[in-house]
C-alpha cells in the first residue's frame, strides 16, 4: 500500500460534532455549508477564511442539502420539518458590526416563515430540477419508508410512494455506530445525454463530465444512457426523466423515475442489496480506457462498482455488470474525485481509484453480476467475491479522524486549484474544518498505467508534435529574417534619399565633384553595323558611406533642348532604366545608352540621371503576388505604386561633343562631301540664337556679310575672348605672361590648350577626353565631322584687337558648310566659355577699359545689321507681299554677319 | 406558573379568556374577510401555536373548578386548529389530559379507563349532570367524534352512537341561547365565556354526514350491499355540502351498480354529477357501467367529460360552514372509500380515451389524443400535476407504438416512421443476442420472471417497430423498403427461442404476442413479394406466415391470390374454402393496438376473388372434374 502524505491546513475550529448525527460540508461557490448535528448551519468563506454566516434553526439540523440551481439550502429539521432558505436572500455581513472590530459573522434565524414541508419521519431531501423542480423527500414511519414528491415552489404535495421498510440489524448498527442515526442517501440521477433544464450551475460544469457526487444528496449524476437504461429501464429514457436513486440504512438501493406516471408492477423498485447501510451513492466518469460505472459504497466498507459488460453466452448483448469488492472499513464519509473516490475510515483517510477496471478485467460469473433479475432468482453468496479483489488497493493519505469531506475543489467554481494538485475539505472529529492538499491525488498519484502500444502511440504523438513545433519555429525564423532584411534594406533606402534631398537643397551650384553620388557622362562615337552613333557612357559613383542596393533604379533621361518641327509637339525625350544590383561605397555602375546615329542633328541634348526606388521591391514576390490579388496594393503603397525619384546630376551633350575629330590637316577638298541628309533648318534654331545673342546687342556692318557667304557655301562663326582673360580661367597664366610676341605667331601653346580644352571637355566630367591629343598639340586646327556628315573646320588663333591699345584676344573660329551644325557648334563653344568665365568669374577682375577696341567700328556694324533687321521686318509689318524665302534670306544674312564678327569677349 | 398567588386566580382566569378570545376573534375576522389561502395558512398556524401556548399554560396550574370551563374551551379550539396542521395524535392526548384534569378538579378520582369510549361514558356520567360544563362536554364530544372518524375508528363511533344522538339534542337545545348571546354581544361577553372558533352545531352536521359516508364505503368494501345501501339512503341534512352529497349519490351508485342495477347506477351517477360537477368518481363509474354495457359511444363520451375535469384547474375549496378549518377529507381518509372513489390520473384517462377513439372509428380524434398525450410525457407538466399511483398507463415504447399505428391508420406514415425511429433508437443497443424462453413464463408480476419478460418486451418493442415501419412504407408503396424492414423484424424475432414445458397449452401473453408479430411481419413480406412479382418468395412467406398465426385475415386471401397466380388454381380454390370455412375471427382481445391487422397498404377485392373462384369451380364441375 503505497503512503502519501497530505498536507493539513486548519482553516477554522467549530464545536465537537453531534455524536448521532453524520456531520456535513457542502460546497457553494467559495463559501461552504458546515452542519455538525445541532441547530447551527455554518456558512464559511474559503477566500476570506473566516465565517460568513451563522444560520441558526430552531431544533437540531439532521441534513442538508442544495437545490438544483445552489440558490436555496434545504435543511431537514428534528425529523420532522424541512426548511428552504434563499440563499442570495442572506445578509453578507452582520448588520452593526463593532466599530473597532472587523465585522463577526452574521447570525440568521430560520423562524417558522422558512419551513418548506412538514412531514413525520423525514430523513433526507433532494432538489430535481425541471421546469418547476420537485423536491423529493424521504421518510421513515409506520415500518415503511416514504419517498414524498413536492412541488419545489409551492410545496405542494404531488405524489407519495412507499417501500415496506426491513428492520434487519437496525438496532445493532445503532449500537455500533455509538449512537450514529443513519440518514438515507439520495441522488438524483440523469441519462447523460440530458442535461437538466433551468439549472445555471450546470451549464458551468460539462454535465458527463463532472465528478459529480452526492455523499448526502449534494449534486446531480449524470450516467451514460446504456448504462442508464440497463439500470433504470428504457422508460425513463423514453421521457427524459430523471431517477431518484435511495440508498436505505438497510443496504438496499431502491430507485424511482422522479416524472413517469404510474406503470404496472411496484413504483420504486430495488436495484441491490448491500446489506449495510449505504454511505455514499455516485458515478465515477468514464476516462481514458475505462468505463463510466455507478458506485454505492456501504458503511462496513462494501463497495459496489456498476459498469456495463457483455451478457453472459446464453443471450449475449449488453448488461450491467455489478462488480462488488471490500475495503476495510467503516466508511465514515465518502467524496468523489476526478477518478476514484476519497473515504475516511476514522482513522485514515484513503483513496481509492475505481475507474481502473476495464471490460476485460470483468468476466461475468465471478465477480459480476448479469442482470439484476437473475441475481435476484439464484442465491448472493455466488457471485459475491471474497476479499477485494475486483478493486484497486486504496492509498493512504494519511489524515485521521475525519468525519466529512467536501470537494475536490476543481470541482468549485472559484477556488484555489494549482494543476495536478487536489484540495479536499474535511471535519474534524474534533469539528476543526482542514483544508487538505493531496500532493498527487489519484488523479495523478496513482502512475497511469498505460499498454505498451499505447505508450509507443504516445511517444508517437509527442515525436509528431515535437516535429510540428519545429517546423512552426523555422517558419518563424524566417519570416524573422525577412522583415529584418526589410528594415535594414529600408533604412539604407532613406539614408540614401536624405543624403540626395539634401544635396538637392544644398543648391545645384555645389560642385560636381563634391557630390558623394554623382554621374558623369562620356560620349564616344562608335562605329556598330555600318552605322556610326554615339554611345553615352554615364557612370555612376557612389562615394557615400551607403550602400546602394537592389531595389535602386538609375534613370537617365534624354531630352533634346531643340528638336525639329516634324515630330511635332510629342515628347522626344528617351528614358532609359538600368536596376543597380549592388553598388557597394566607392563603387562605380557604369552604363552605356545610344544617343544619336550619324544623321541626327538634334543637339545639344540633356541628359538628367536620377536614381528612383520603388517601395515593391521591399516586398518579397509571395506578398506582391498576394496584394496584388487582395487589389491592396494600390491602398497600401500609393498610386505610383510606392516609387519615388531622386533627381541626381543634370548634365548637356552638345555639338562639340558629338564631334568626330578627323584630323588637324585640312581634309581634301573632295572628301568634303555634300550633306548627305538635308539640312533642316529650322526657324526656330534661329531664333534661338538671335534670342540669345539680342541682349548682347553685337550689330555687325552690313557690307561685310557677302565676304563671310564664302562662295563654295562654308559658313563660319567665330568667337572672340581675351587671352588674358581665358589664359587665366583655363589656368595657362604662364604661357599668357609670356605671350605677347607677335600677332602673327600667336604662341601654340595658347592655341593649342584652347582647342584642346574645347574638344576634350565633357560633359560633368573634369577629365580630359583623350580625343583631341593627337592633334591639338600640333596645331591649332582641326577637322572634324559633325553628327550630320558635315566636315567642320575648328581653328583656334591669337589676334589682336583695337586700334590704339592693341588686346591680345584668342578667337575661336568654326566653319562649316551646315548652317545648323554652325549654329549648335557655336552654341557649344559659347557656352564653354560662359561656364568657364562664370566659374573663374570671382577670382580675376577686369582691369582693362575697352573704349579704344574698335568699338565705335562694332557700334557702326551693329547699328547697320539693326537696320537690316528693321527692313527686313517691315513688308511683314505693313503686309506687303515680300516672299518668306526673301525674308528669311534677309535675316539669315545678317544672322550669318553677327556670327563671323562677334564681339570680343573681356 | 407554580408560584402564582391565589388572588391572582380571577385575574388569571380573565387574562386568559381574553387571550382564548382574541385568538379566536383573529381567526374569524380573518375568515369573514376572505383572504387569500397562503395568508390563511399562515394565520392558521400562528393561531395554532398560541392557543397551544395558552393551554399549555393553563395547564401548568392545577386545575381549579372555575377554570375547567375555560380550558375544555380553550382544548376546543386547540384540537379545531389542529385538524388544519395535521397535529391530531398530540391534540387528542391534550384533549384526554383536559378533561382527566377536569374529572380531578371536579372531585372524581380514580384512575380513567383506558378504552376511550368507556372512558368517555364515564366523563358523561360524572360531569354531565353539571350544568356549567354540559354544554363543553357536548363540543369536546363533538371534536372525540372528529378524531375516530379521522383515523378511521369507526367502532368506537358505533359504541357510543346512543350517547351522540341523544346529546345531539341536548346541543341543538341548550347551547342554541347561549351561543346566540354570546354570539350577539360579542366582546361584552367575552370576559364572562370564552369564545369558540367554530360553533359545535356546524360541526356535528358535518360530522354526521361524514360518518354516513365513511360507514357506507366500509360495507360496501365488506360486500354488504343491502346494508350499505340502508345507511346511504337516510335522509341527509339539507346543510350538507355539495361534494359530499355528490359522494353519498356516488356511493349509492355503487351499491346499485354491484347489485345488478346498472341503469339505476347511472341514475345514480348523473344525480351525482348535478349535484357536484367536478365529482369524477361518478364519471369513472359511469364509465365503468357503460363499458360493462357496451356502450362504447357513451363510454367514449363519458371519457371525454372525465378527462376534461380532470385538466379543470382544482378548485378553490368549497366554502363549508366550518371554513378551511376542518376539511372533510381530514374527516375521511378511509382507504376503503379512497379505493372506491378512486379515479384514474388524467393521463390514463385520456390513453383510454385515445384507444376507444382509434378502436371505435375516430381515427384521427383518436391520433390527436395520444399526440397530446405523448405531449404531456414529455413535457414537465406532468410533475406539476397530482400524480395517482393507479398503475393504468403501458409501458412508454408501448405507447409510442401505439400512438405509431394510430398515426398509420391515420394515414400519416411520415410521423410514424418518425416515432417508429424513436422507439428503435431507445432499445436496440438493449437487445440481447439471443434469447432462449422457457414457456410457460413466470407471472410478470413476480419478480423471478421480471428479467427475462423484460428482454422479451423489448424484442418485441424493436420488432413491432420495424414491422409499423414496413407497413409505412408497402401503404407509401416502397415495397424494397418494406421488404427490407419486414426482413428485419423477422431476423430479430428469429433470435427468440421459446421453449415449451411439456404439459403446458396455454401460451402466454408474450408469447403469443411474438407468434403474431411474426406471423404479421411474414405475411406482410409475402404481400410485399406480390407486388414485386416474387411469388415464389411471397407464396413461401404467407405459408410461413399461416403456419406462425392462424389470426391474419389478409393472410389467407393473399395466398389464395399468389397461388392463382403462379397457375395452380386448384390449390387457390382450396385455400379459398378453407379460408371461407374457418372464417370465424380469432381472439385479438388482448392483442395490443399495433399488433392487429393493418389496415392500411395492399388490399383485394375479395369479391373479386370469390367471382373468380366460383367461375373456377363452375367451370370445373362443368368439366365434370373432381375438385
Amino acid at each position: 500500500m503505497a503512503a502519501r502524505f497530505a498536507v493539513v491546513e486548519t482553516l477554522a475550529e467549530f464545536g465537537c460534532p453531534s455524536p448521532s448525527t453524520a456531520a456535513q460540508i457542502m460546497w457553494s461557490g467559495v463559501d461552504v455549508f458546515i452542519c455538525i448535528g445541532y441547530d447551527e448551519v455554518y456558512v464559511f468563506n474559503t477566500q476570506e477564511r473566516k465565517l460568513r454566516i451563522v444560520l441558526q434553526f430552531p431544533s437540531p439540523v439532521g441534513h442538508i442539502a442544495f437545490s438544483v440551481d445552489k440558490q436555496r439550502l434545504y435543511a431537514v429539521c428534528d425529523s420532522d420539518s424541512v426548511f428552504c432558505i434563499s440563499l442570495p436572500s442572506l445578509p453578507s455581513r452582520a448588520p452593526t458590526p463593532p466599530s473597532d472590530q472587523s465585522p463577526g459573522p452574521a447570525l440568521f434565524r430560520v423562524s417558522s416563515d422558512f419551513l418548506a414541508v412538514r412531514e413525520v419521519g423525514v430523513c433526507s431531501v433532494v432538489e430535481v430540477g425541471g421546469s418547476e423542480g420537485t423536491l423529493v423527500t424521504v421518510s421513515q414511519r409506520e415500518a415503511a419508508w416514504w419517498f414524498t414528491l413536492y412541488g419545489a415552489t409551492s410545496y405542494r404535495k404531488l405524489t407519495q410512494f412507499s417501500l415496506p421498510a426491513v428492520s434487519v440489524g437496525l438496532h445493532d448498527d445503532f449500537k455500533e455506530n455509538g449512537g450514529l442515526v443513519m440518514r438515507p442517501s439520495l441522488a438524483c440521477i440523469y441519462s447523460g445525454d440530458t442535461p437538466p433544464q433551468s439549472s445555471s450551475s450546470k451549464s458551468t460544469t460539462k454535465p458527463s463530465l463532472s465528478p459529480s457526487s452526492t455523499s448526502l444528496g449534494v449534486f446531480h449524476l449524470f450516467l451514460e444512457p446504456l448504462l442508464f437504461k440497463l439500470l433504470f429501464g428504457v422508460d425513463a429514457a423514453f421521457v427524459n426523466s430523471p431517477v431518484i436513486v435511495c440508498g436505505l440504512p438497510d443496504g438496499r438501493l431502491c430507485y424511482f423515475p422522479s416524472c413517469l406516471p404510474g406503470q404496472a408492477g411496484p413504483r420504486v423498485k430495488v436495484l441491490h442489496n448491500l446489506e449495510q447501510p449505504v454511505t455514499f451513492l455516485g458515478t465515477s466518469t468514464g476516462t481514458y480506457g475505462s468505463q463510466q460505472c455507478f458506485v454505492a459504497v456501504g458503511q462496513w466498507g462494501r463497495v459496489v462498482l456498476v459498469r456495463i459488460c457483455e451478457g453472459g453466452a446464453g443471450e449475449g448483448g449488453k448488461v450491467a455488470g455489478f462488480t462488488e469488492g471490500c475495503v476495510s472499513g467503516p466508511v465514515v464519509c465518502v467524496c468523489a474525485g476526478r477518478k476514484g473516490l476519497y473515504y475516511s475510515t476514522g482513522s485514515d483517510l484513503l483513496a481509492l481509484d475505481v475507474s481502473g477496471g476495464r471490460e476485460d478485467d470483468l468476466s461475468p460469473g465471478e465477480s459480476v453480476v448479469v442482470g439484476h433479475g437473475e441475481r435476484r432468482g439464484q442465491g448472493q453468496a455466488r457471485e459475491r467475491p471474497s476479499g477485494s479483489g475486483s478493486l484497486q488497493i486504496p492509498v493512504s493519505l494519511n489524515v485521521c479522524r475525519v468525519i466529512a469531506l467536501a470537494g475536490p475543489s476543481h470541482n468549485a467554481s472559484d477556488c484555489v486549484c494549482v494543476a495536478g494538485i487536489v484540495q479536499l475539505l474535511a471535519l474534524s472529529l474534533r469539528g476543526r474544518l482542514q483544508q487538505l492538499t493531496l500532493p498527487n491525488g489519484p488523479e495523478g498519484g496513482g502512475a497511469p498505467q498505460l499498454s505498451s502500444s499505447q505508450v509507443g502511440q504516445r511517444i508517437k504523438d509527442l515525436l509528431a508534435a515535437v516535429g510540428d513545433v519545429c517546423e512552426r519555429a523555422s517558419l518563424l525564423k524566417s519570416t524573422i529574417q525577412s522583415k529584418n532584411n526589410s528594415l535594414r534594406h529600408l533604412n539604407q533606402v532613406l539614408n540614401v534619399c536624405c543624403l540626395l534631398l539634401a544635396n538637392q537643397r544644398a543648391g545645384e551650384n555645389c560642385s560636381v565633384s563634391e557630390k558623394p553620388i554623382r554621374c558623369r557622362i562620356v560620349a564616344k562615337w562608335s562605329r556598330l553595323l555600318q552605322r556610326d552613333s554615339l554611345i553615352l557612357t554615364c557612370v555612376l559613383n557612389n562615394s557615400s558611406p551607403y550602400v546602394l542596393e537592389r531595389g535602386w533604379i538609375l534613370c537617365v533621361q534624354v531630352v533634346p533642348l531643340s528638336h525639329p518641327l516634324h515630330e511635332g509637339g510629342e515628347n522626344v525625350s528617351r528614358t532609359f532604366s538600368f536596376p543597380v544590383q549592388k553598388l557597394e561605397q566607392s563603387g562605380e555602375m557604369e552604363v552605356s545608352l545610344p544617343v544619336a546615329t550619324a544623321g541626327d542633328t538634334f543637339f545639344p541634348v540633356t541628359v538628367s540621371c536620377s536614381l528612383t526606388y520603388s517601395l515593391q521591391s521591399l516586398l518579397g514576390p509571395e506578398e506582391l503576388a498576394c496584394l496584388l490579388a487582395n487589389g491592396d496594393l494600390v491602398s497600401c503603397l500609393g498610386s505610383d505604386g510606392g516609387c519615388f525619384s531622386l533627381a541626381l546630376d543634370t548634365l548637356t551633350v552638345d555639338w562639340l561633343d558629338a564631334l568626330q575629330v578627323t584630323t588637324t590637316t585640312p581634309p581634301d577638298s573632295d572628301t568634303k562631301t555634300p550633306s548627305v541628309y538635308p539640312i533642316t533648318t529650322s526657324m526656330d534654331m534661329v531664333e534661338d540664337f538671335l534670342c540669345s545673342h539680342r541682349s548682347r546687342g553685337s550689330r555687325r556692318g552690313a557690307g561685310e556679310e557677302g565676304k563671310v557667304a564664302s562662295e563654295d557655301g562654308l559658313f563660319s562663326a567665330s568667337i572672340k575672348v581675351s587671352t588674358e582673360l581665358l589664359g587665366a580661367a583655363l589656368g595657362l597664366e604662364a604661357e599668357c605672361s609670356m605671350g605677347p610676341q607677335g600677332p602673327k605667331s600667336p604662341p601654340l601653346g595658347v592655341c593649342g590648350s584652347v582647342l584642346r580644352w574645347l574638344l576634350s571637355q565633357g560633359p560633368g566630367g573634369d577629365n580630359w577626353r583623350g580625343r583631341g591629343d593627337k592633334g591639338g598639340q600640333e596645331g591649332s586646327v582641326v577637322y572634324a565631322h559633325c553628327p550630320g556628315g558635315h566636315k567642320v573646320k575648328l581653328a583656334v588663333k591669337q589676334v589682336s584687337v583695337g586700334d590704339g591699345s592693341v588686346k591680345e584676344t584668342v578667337e575661336m573660329q568654326v566653319e562649316c558648310s551646315s548652317m545648323t551644325a554652325l549654329c549648335g557648334l557655336h552654341h557649344a563653344v559659347l557656352s564653354r566659355v560662359l561656364t568657364l568665365l562664370q566659374g573663374a568669374a570671382g577670382q580675376q577682375e577686369t582691369s582693362m577699359g575697352v573704349q579704344g577696341l574698335g568699338l565705335r567700328q562694332a557700334l557702326q556694324r551693329a547699328q547697320a545689321l539693326y537696320e537690316q533687321l528693321q527692313e527686313a521686318r517691315i513688308p511683314e509689318a505693313i503686309g506687303l507681299g515680300w516672299t518668306t524665302e526673301r525674308t528669311t534670306k534677309t535675316l539669315f544674312s545678317i544672322y550669318r554677319e553677327l556670327r563671323d564678327n562677334p564681339l570680343l569677349i573681356l | 406558573m407554580a408560584v402564582m398567588s391565589y388572588e391572582s386566580d380571577t385575574c388569571l382566569l380573565d387574562r386568559w379568556t381574553e387571550e382564548n378570545n382574541a385568538i379566536v376573534n383573529k381567526w374569524k375576522q380573518h375568515n369573514d374577510k376572505g383572504d387569500c389561502v397562503e395568508q390563511g395558512s399562515r394565520l392558521l398556524k400562528s393561531c395554532y401555536e398560541a392557543s397551544l401556548q395558552l393551554l399549555q399554560m393553563i395547564q401548568g396550574v392545577p386545575a381549579v373548578h372555575d377554570r375547567v370551563q375555560l380550558e375544555l374551551a380553550v382544548v376546543y379550539n386547540f384540537c379545531m386548529f389542529s385538524f388544519s396542521q395535521t397535529q391530531l395524535t398530540e391534540a387528542e392526548i391534550l384533549l384526554t389530559h383536559s378533561l382527566e384534569r377536569a374529572l380531578g378538579a371536579e372531585g372524581c378520582d380514580g384512575p380513567p379507563p383506558s378504552n376511550p369510549p368507556v372512558f368517555w361514558r364515564v366523563v358523561l356520567e360524572s360531569l354531565g349532570p353539571m350544568s356549567s360544563l354540559c354544554s363543553s362536554l357536548l363540543q369536546l364530544l363533538c371534536v372525540q367524534w372528529a378524531f375516530w372518524l379521522s383515523t378511521v375508528r369507526l367502532g368506537h363511533i358505533l359504541e357510543l352512537q346512543g350517547e351522540l344522538l341523544s346529546l345531539f339534542e341536548g346541543l341543538g337545545l341548550d347551547e342554541r341561547d347561549d351561543t346566540r348571546k354570546a354570539g350577539e354581544e360579542g366582546l361584552e361577553t367575552s370576559a364572562v365565556r370564552p369564545a369558540l372558533v367554530i360553533h359545535p352545531r356546524e360541526l356535528k352536521d358535518l360530522l354526521h354526514i361524514c360518518t354516513v359516508i365513511a360507514q357506507g364505503a366500509e360495507l360496501l368494501c365488506e360486500g354488504r350491499w343491502s346494508e350499505a345501501l340502508t345507511i346511504l339512503q337516510r335522509d341527509p341534512s339539507p346543510l350538507t355540502p355539495r361534494d359530499l352529497f355528490a359522494q353519498i349519490h356516488t356511493l349509492t351508485g355503487l351499491c346499485l351498480s354491484s347489485m345488478g342495477h346498472p341503469h339505476s347506477a347511472l341514475q345514480c351517477f348523473r344525480k351525482a354529477l348535478e349535484t357536484d360537477v367536478r365529482c369524477v368518481s361518478a364519471l369513472q363509474q359511469s364509465v365503468l357501467v357503460y363499458r360493462q354495457l357496451g356502450n362504447t359511444q357513451a363510454e367514449i363520451q363519458a371519457l371525454r367529460l372525465l378527462h376534461s375535469v380532470l385538466m379543470l384547474p382544482p378548485a378553490s375549496q368549497p366554502t363549508v360552514a366550518s371554513g378551511p378549518l376542518i376539511a372533510p377529507a381530514i374527516l375521511l381518509p378511509g382507504q376503503s372509500l379512497s379505493s372506491l372513489l378512486s379515479v384514474p390520473s388524467a393521463l390514463s384517462v385520456l390513453h383510454c380515451l385515445a384507444q376507444k377513439c382509434v378502436l371505435h372509428g375516430s381515427v384521427s380524434e383518436g391520433v390527436e389524443h395520444y399526440l397530446d398525450l405523448l405531449a404531456a410525457l414529455q413535457s414537465d407538466q406532468q410533475m406539476s400535476q397530482v400524480l395517482s399511483e393507479a398503475p393504468s398507463l403501458p409501458r412508454l415504447p408501448e405507447l409510442y407504438l401505439e400512438t405509431g399505428s394510430s398515426l398509420l391508420m391515420a394515414q400519416r406514415p411520415d410521423d410514424c416512421l418518425v416515432l417508429c425511429d424513436e422507439v428503435i433508437s431507445k432499445t436496440v443497443d438493449l437487445l440481447p443476442e439471443r434469447l432462449r424462453l422457457e414457456e410457460p413464463l413466470e407471472d410478470p408480476m413476480e419478480e423471478s420472471g421480471h428479467d427475462s419478460a423484460d428482454r422479451l418486451g423489448l424484442v418485441l418493442w424493436c420488432g413491432a417497430a420495424y414491422l409499423l415501419q414496413a407497413h409505412c412504407y408497402s401503404h407509401l408503396k416502397d415495397w424494397k423498403q418494406a421488404v427490407t424492414l419486414y426482413t428485419r423484424c423477422i431476423s430479430l424475432l428469429m433470435k427468440v427461442c421459446v421453449v415449451q414445458t411439456a404439459g403446458c397449452v396455454k401460451q402466454g401473453l408474450g408469447v403469443r404476442n411474438l407468434q403474431r408479430l411474426k406471423g404479421l411481419a411474414l405475411a406482410g413480406r409475402g404481400i410485399s413479394f406480390i407486388h414485386r412479382d416474387q411469388n415464389r418468395e411471397a407464396l413461401r412467406d404467407l405459408q410461413l406466415s399461416l403456419q406462425a398465426a392462424s389470426g391474419c385475415a389478409s393472410a389467407g386471401l393473399w395466398l389464395t391470390e399468389v397461388l392463382w397466380r403462379l397457375g395452380r388454381r386448384r390449390e387457390a380454390v382450396a385455400c379459398w374454402e378453407e379460408n371461407q370455412s374457418s372464417s370465424s375471427p380469432p381472439l385479438l382481445q388482448d392483442a395490443p393496438l399495433y399488433l392487429l391487422d393493418p389496415q392500411t397498404g395492399p388490399s383485394l377485392d375479395p369479391a373479386d376473388l370469390r367471382g373468380r373462384m366460383e367461375e373456377f369451380t363452375k367451370t370445373q364441375q362443368h368439366q365434370g372434374l373432381p375438385l
